[in-house]
């Protein structure tokens, strides 16, 4: 379905950069999470890790870095509902960040 | 293009479905945060005043020596805590209305307080221990009585009103769960067979912990498990992405090769899954247990659902594949199965670090 222009790209080095950051990645928060900073802080740390994760996977994986306009317009019918879960879910995060911590 | 717009709407419903999930987890979560010492008592016991009986705050504890040590050998060892339905502390009220004491762990001992576990003496003290009866769910508890052999009063009825006591096994571990507010409390017992001079001393520690059943001890989840698991899923998201390269230069070959390695890669992270879950079931450990493995078992259940889905997609589109009904032209199933399953890939990169490493 790509634009046939793009098939000639050979992205075989692409993804295994991707995949070697993924896995870094993954490491990382297991690493992270080792150390706690509170709930809040260690949430906000691993949704970070997992979202950086989520667009590599989206962007290489998925191939929205190199697929057409109309595609990347795809993308917002998936991530909509996602930015509107994180509004309804701003407001617990924000209270074990600021009220509830000892 | 039309499949593929079809297949980013489905997955956009996907996406909402785990962030529905994910959000009231992470607020489940949130109501049940924390781990606090709830009480810490330390006892220096001589062995020939075998029986230590402490009050504070409302809760007894009482913890028994048996005084038939061997010199040179462990002190054999009976304790027992008892909690009421007094409050703890301020903020915190245990055992009231609602709240349900587990036997979990056995006497470390194996036979409970004396041998048939109904009685036994110690200094002055009966411990009376009842038949094994079962609550509503089918859990085993044991009520117990403090007799004090002089005046015959019950030790325990004395400070705990008419309430029946109900006992708690206490070996090395103690768990009870406060299933209303979604709490355990955890008592661990340190102890040590200390001897100075001719005279032996035990001394020991007892803590109660009160932990959400959402801290990672409480969990008890394992994290290499899973993280070999995402591993898995991230290493099966790539030979996936390879699959459609090599379809894109019409390399049937490679395609083939690449989709039998995702599937593969798939299988692993079930089997690694399901000997997740048989663990928690040998330890009779179920959705209905508490609220967090609920909450577990519903995520990973429902993500298991999408792998399986995931693999018998893959597994037609392997098999068209080797009835060569694809081409660096028509590909549009492969790609957008592919979608479907990084999305998959991308649910578990959230819930490993939501279920398994949040403090």
């Amino acid at each position: 379905m790509s634009d046939e222009h793009h098939d000639d790209h050979d992205h075989k080095p692409i993804f295994r950069k991707v995949f070697i950051a993924l896995v870094a990645c993954t490491v990382l928060t297991v690493l992270v999470s080792m150390w706690n900073m509170g709930t809040a802080m260690n949430l906000i740390i691993g949704i970070l890790i997992a979202i950086f994760k989520g667009s590599l996977v989206g962007l290489f994986f998925m191939h929205l870095y190199w697929d057409g306009k109309i595609d990347k317009y795809f993308i917002f019918v998936a991530l909509l509902p996602l930015v509107l879960i994180f509004i309804v879910l701003a407001p617990p995060l924000l209270d074990i960040g600021l009220l509830s911590q000892p | 293009m039309t499949a593929k717009f079809g297949m980013w709407l489905f997955l956009g419903s996907e996406v909402m479905f785990f962030s529905g999930f994910i959000s009231a987890y992470i607020v489940l979560h949130n109501k049940h945060e924390g781990s606090k010492p709830a009480w810490k008592h330390t006892y220096i016991n001589n062995l020939d005043a075998n029986h230590h009986r402490y009050v504070t705050d409302d809760v007894i504890r009482v913890s028994l020596t048996d005084n038939r040590v061997v010199k040179g050998e462990e002190p054999k060892h009976h304790e027992a805590v008892f909690v009421f339905g007094q409050k703890v502390n301020e903020d915190m009220e245990l055992l009231q209305n609602g709240a349900k004491l587990h036997e979990l762990i056995e006497f470390a001992n194996g036979d409970g307080v004396g041998p048939g576990g109904d009685e036994d003496h110690f200094a002055g003290i009966t411990l009376r221990l009842s038949e094994v009866h079962e609550d509503e769910e089918g859990h085993g508890y044991r009520t117990i009585e403090v007799l004090d052999d002089d005046s015959g009063e019950d030790l325990l009825k004395e400070k705990a009103g008419d309430k029946p006591a109900v006992a708690l096994h206490l070996g090395d571990g103690l768990v009870m769960i406060d299933e209303a507010n979604g709490k355990e409390y955890r008592a661990q017992v340190n102890r040590k067979y200390v001897q100075t001079g001719s005279s032996h001393f035990l001394h020991g520690e007892i803590h109660l912990v009160e932990r959400s059943v959402f801290h990672p001890d409480s969990r008890g989840l394992s994290v290499p498990l899973a993280a070999l698991n995402t591993i898995t899923l991230i290493l099966s998201s790539l030979t996936m992405a390879l699959a459609i390269a090599a379809i894109q230069r019409g390399d049937q070959t490679w395609t083939k090769l690449h989709l039998s390695f995702t599937i593969s890669l798939a299988c692993v992270f079930l089997v690694i899954k399901a000997i997740e879950y048989t663990t928690k079931f040998n330890h009779e450990i179920f959705p209905s247990t508490n609220i967090f493995y609920g909450s577990y078992f519903l995520l990973t259940g429902f993500h298991g659902l999408h792998v399986v889905a995931g693999i018998i997609a893959l597994c037609i589109l392997l098999w068209l594949t080797i009835k060569g009904k694809f081409n660096e032209h028509h590909n549009g199933a492969i790609e957008c199965t592919g979608l479907y399953w990084h999305i998959v890939d991308l649910v578990w990169i959230f819930l490993f670090p939501m279920l398994y490493l949040l403090p």
